[in-house]
């Protein structure tokens, strides 16, 4: 017999890879069905303008076209795009655009043709007469009084206003040696998959069933929202979510075309196809961060911060995406970090704009909150003239403090906040690198060394977490099945895009029965095969799409022991799954093979009484509560003063994302999540001109990071399993974000720090930086 | 984006004056322009086909003269659009005499472009927009040059930018 060696904790490949890498995945757009037609898309030119006539005439009459529809011919039959998060003001937002658009890029018609090519020629025919009006684009000057409102029926741009207030704070600016007070800004990012949006949607007229295609991160979600929106039963809608090529939270969401082109197919009776084009992606598919920050900050003479007070405008864009008033509420209540600060108030107005709307990016309202913190800290290092770092130990929550209550109402699960940041320290040479810095000033050479240690919230969680409306709360399910052959199958309720879960969950599943990982099988995003499931985001997925898949393991070992100590005439509780056998603890040599108790469960060998024959176990778990995973990122910079380039001398990531099942998979998800935090930081921003036009309307103008733009990263974790759940896992989609913006941009703020320039506002383009040391040598 | 400038047309204040108030013989001024119809007191109707980067298209709009003060001022609206976009500003000529032939032509106007004419086309728009303004001048003066003589100057794409180069190689010269 081979020896099957254990997987879990190995660097073990994506098995998913293999097919990515040679082209034989199944995308949406690799979905061909006989008669399939494609759709097209017309946007709005307008950030803000009255439709008052559109000519279809010609495009109909054009040749292979076979439907047009404006939203006039969509009025009562398909429902508001839905908005689950509570907000005082929730606009109807329509499938195509009803009297008006509101940004750039609102789709107001759709040509269906047998081609693209003809459907895009199609589209050159419309003719729609707009009648333009003036644009919100500054979210700061939307509550002015001469702002034009937007939704007119809300006589006002505010979506709503809320507030977290705190006494405690006001006593602790009156105790503080100094309140600093900053404006930040978390500038507009689109996430930019590198797979865009695509939907394709089938109609079976006699089985009254629809099968929808779609990139997205949440198929059973999906299903609940678009049989709300097309008045069909759930058990009539099946959703594919196939190869996904990239979410980071825009796909965590419900988009018109999803509904419009299964309309579509259900009206025209034929196969729709429409394939989201890059400029598309970039102007309508949901957008991430902006906000705008006003702080102060009680601190004291030896960094001990006693209280922060915060005002945030946050841009929802034109109208209400899935969870897009939820997002802020994360940055407002993750801003004290891994910080005991005492009290924290904040106040937050939420803009509508003639934006496309924002919502979840990876990270999702924590990156933000980060970002404040971290800048917090250096502030008040710089304020005082201490080190970064032992303003940071000052302030850290201790070990002890666990589980630790926190000013903005959380529990942190546990957390060894030090342990982290000194292993950072030790990494990148912390003193030395402090002692070249000086060196180097003197040579007029401009070195900076950021610090960020943040904490964030994962796995979320518990369903009183998630709003009701969502249809799904933060649990999540599972079921494993062994075939008759031995061989397992498991139905995930997540939906990986790119976060291996086809390999992580099968290094548990085969150590848990002994087996080789090839005798897995992973099945997810198909509504038809798997249970529901709440789908994957918010590092939810191994957090707690593990739990309710080592739940069920246990459920069918429990059976299989039951079986085998029948058969064995062993008590239970001795029994072992090891090397594709189930043997006595105290002496393996006692032992059955695995097959031998999968053909008694089914039945055909050896029935045993009192046990249902078969082997399939299924779970929904309802994490007790949320993880909050944490790390120390360092990076060491030099600013060019000729040219304001920054080059990254050395970056260091301590993450620590508890029990590592794939360590290979954990590094994968820092090194791309700190390219996506690094972007931010020095590159990337959505830009709106100041009419509400889109600036950054393709890859050429908005700075997607490429290889050539980020350093080497050295990657390290520390481990403090998480009490949460049975795994010790805390998720680690999203830490390496969280944690590079704010190193990033605090390293090169110290390398700024002798111009005596206090804070730039992101990307930190060379412009900027250049611009920022000119005006201080003149000053 | 904002738009100004000044140009110099070898031609008495009030000949300039009667050429940019002409529809006709504007029309075989303006680069790419295929039609220019009069609507009404000083309101037309036009048609004008250009490529700024890849994105290649015709567009049709109103141009309104509003606050006119013959022989020196009037104020220009346009509102145009097409399949690759839309333009909508509004701009202020003015001529000032600086001797019995020369005229200093002053522009100044704030225009938005939206579309793809401005998401492809908005790094080109600037000085696509700089040079479409100087095929025009340099049309406009050989247009003046010939109607003094009561001919009629021949117009092209090709041949406008050929005196466009010509008029840019001697500012050049001019200027040092």
């Amino acid at each position: 017999m081979p020896v099957i060696p254990k997987f879990v904790g190995e660097r073990i490949k994506r098995r998913e890879d293999p097919r990515l890498v040679s082209g034989t995945g199944t995308y949406v757009d690799d979905v061909k069905l006989v008669g399939m037609v494609s759709a097209m898309i017309l946007r709005s030119p307008y950030p803000h303008a009255k439709i008052i006539s559109i000519d279809v005439g010609k495009a109909r009459a054009a040749d292979g076209v076979v439907a047009v529809l404006t939203g006039e011919d969509l009025r009562g039959k398909i429902g508001s795009v839905p908005c689950v998060a509570p907000a005082e003001r929730v606009p109807f937002h329509p499938v195509l655009a009803l009297g008006k658009v509101r940004f750039v890029g609102e789709p107001v018609a759709v040509v269906v043709a047998s081609n693209p090519y003809k459907a895009q020629d199609a589209l050159d025919l419309l003719d729609v007469d707009y009648d333009p009006l003036d644009a919100v684009v500054d979210p700061e000057k939307a509550f002015d009084k001469d702002a034009p409102v937007i939704h007119e029926e809300f006589g006002t741009n505010l979506c709503m206003r809320s507030e977290v207030p705190n006494p405690q704070v006001d006593e602790a600016m009156r105790k503080a040696d100094k309140v600093i007070k900053f404006r930040l800004v978390n500038q507009r990012l689109a996430p930019a998959p590198m797979e865009p949006r695509g939907v394709v949607a089938q109609w079976h007229p006699g089985l009254k069933q629809l099968t929808l295609w779609s990139s997205t991160q949440i198929p059973h979600l999906l299903r609940s929202q678009l049989a709300e929106m097309l008045k069909l039963g759930e058990n009539h809608i099946r959703v594919i979510a196939p190869e996904v090529g990239g979410g980071f939270g825009c796909k965590l969401n419900v988009y018109p075309e999803e509904a419009l082109v299964a309309y579509l197919a259900m009206t025209l009776n034929r196969p729709v196809k429409w394939i989201e084009r890059r400029r598309e992606n970039l102007a309508a598919t949901t957008h991430g961060r902006d906000q705008i920050t006003y702080l102060e900050v009680a601190a004291k003479k030896d960094g001990e911060v006693l209280g922060v007070k915060a005002s945030f405008v946050c841009d929802m864009g034109a109208y209400l995406h899935l969870l897009t008033p939820a997002i802020p509420g994360f940055s407002g209540l993750m801003m004290t970090g891994c910080y005991k600060i005492p009290a924290l108030a904040f106040e937050q107005k939420f803009a509508f704009t003639n934006k496309m709307s924002t919502d979840a990016y990876r990270g999702a309202g924590r990156p933000e909150a980060a970002y404040i913190a971290e800048r917090v800290m250096d502030m008040v290092a710089s304020e005082f003239g201490l080190d970064p770092a032992d303003v940071r130990r000052k302030n850290f929550i201790p070990k002890e403090a666990f589980p630790a209550p926190t000013a903005g109402g959380l529990v942190y699960d546990s957390g060894d906040y030090n342990l982290a940041l000194d292993k950072a320290l030790a990494m990148v040479e912390y003193k030395k690198m402090r002692a070249e810095q000086e060196a180097a000033r003197k040579q007029g050479r401009l070195i900076g060394i950021g610090i960020s240690s943040y904490v964030e919230i994962c796995g979320i969680g518990p369903s009183a977490l998630l709003p009701p409306k969502l249809k799904g709360g933060g649990w999540e399910s599972a079921t494993v099945r062994i075939e008759p052959d031995s061989k397992v199958t498991v139905l995930t309720g997540i939906s990986p895009h790119g976060q291996g879960q086809e390999t992580t969950f099968a290094q548990l599943v085969a150590d848990a029965f002994g087996i080789d990982i090839d005798d897995v099988v992973v099945v997810h995003g198909d509504t038809a095969q798997v249970q529901y499931g709440i789908g994957t985001f918010g590092s939810r997925g191994t957090t707690v799409g593990g739990p309710a898949l080592m739940l069920t393991v246990q459920k069918l070992q429990d059976k299989m022991k039951k079986i085998a100590s029948t058969m064995m005439e062993v008590p239970p509780d001795q029994l072992i799954f090891t090397e594709r056998t189930i043997a006595m603890a105290s002496d393996p040599s006692r032992s059955i093979p695995l097959q031998q108790v999968v053909d008694a469960a089914y039945g055909y060998k050896m029935p045993i009484p009192g046990v249902e024959p078969g082997l399939e176990e299924k779970t929904f778990y309802e994490p007790s509560a949320c993880t909050f995973p944490f790390g120390t990122h360092v990076a060491v910079v030099e600013v060019d003063p000729e040219t304001g380039v920054v080059k990254f001398l050395k970056y260091v990531a301590v993450d620590d994302c508890g029990k590592i099942i794939s360590p290979l998979l954990v590094d994968g998800q820092v090194h791309g999540g700190i390219a996506q935090g690094i972007a931010q930081a020095l590159y990337e921003e959505v830009v709106y001109d100041e009419n509400g036009q889109l600036v950054t309307a393709s890859l050429m103008d908005y700075a997607v990071p490429k290889a050539d733009m980020l350093p080497h990263f050295d990657c390290a974790n520390t481990i403090t399993p998480s009490p949460v759940n049975m795994l010790g896992v805390k998720g680690v989609g999203e830490a390496g974000t969280i944690g590079s913006t704010p190193c990033a941009v605090n390293a090169v703020l110290d390398a700024l720090k002798p111009f005596g320039i206090r804070h730039l506002d992101m990307p930190l383009k060379p412009e900027k930086i250049w611009n920022a040391l000119r005006n201080a040598k003149k000053a | 984006m904002k738009i100004a400038g000044e140009q110099v047309l070898s031609a008495p204040r009030e000949q300039v004056w009667g050429l940019f108030n002409d529809p006709e013989r504007l029309s075989r001024l303006i680069p790419g322009c295929e039609k220019l119809e009069v609507l009404g007191p000083d309101e037309y109707a036009g048609t004008i086909n250009v490529g700024i980067a890849s994105v290649k298209g015709v567009y049709s709009g109103k141009l309104k003269l509003e606050d006119k003060r013959p022989p020196e001022h009037y104020k220009l609206i346009v509102d145009g659009k097409g399949k690759q976009g839309f333009v909508r500003g509004s701009g202020t000529l003015d001529l000032e005499a600086r001797n019995s032939n020369e005229t200093v032509v002053r522009y100044a106007g704030d225009v938005q472009i939206g579309g793809p004419l401005m998401q492809v086309g908005q790094r080109m728009i600037d000085s696509a927009a700089k040079m479409m303004l100087g095929q025009f001048f340099a049309a406009a003066e050989a247009e003046l040059k010939a109607h003094a003589v009561g001919k009629v100057a021949r117009q092209g794409i090709l041949l406008n930018f050929w005196r466009y180069l010509v008029r840019l190689v001697r500012s050049f010269f001019r200027k040092g």
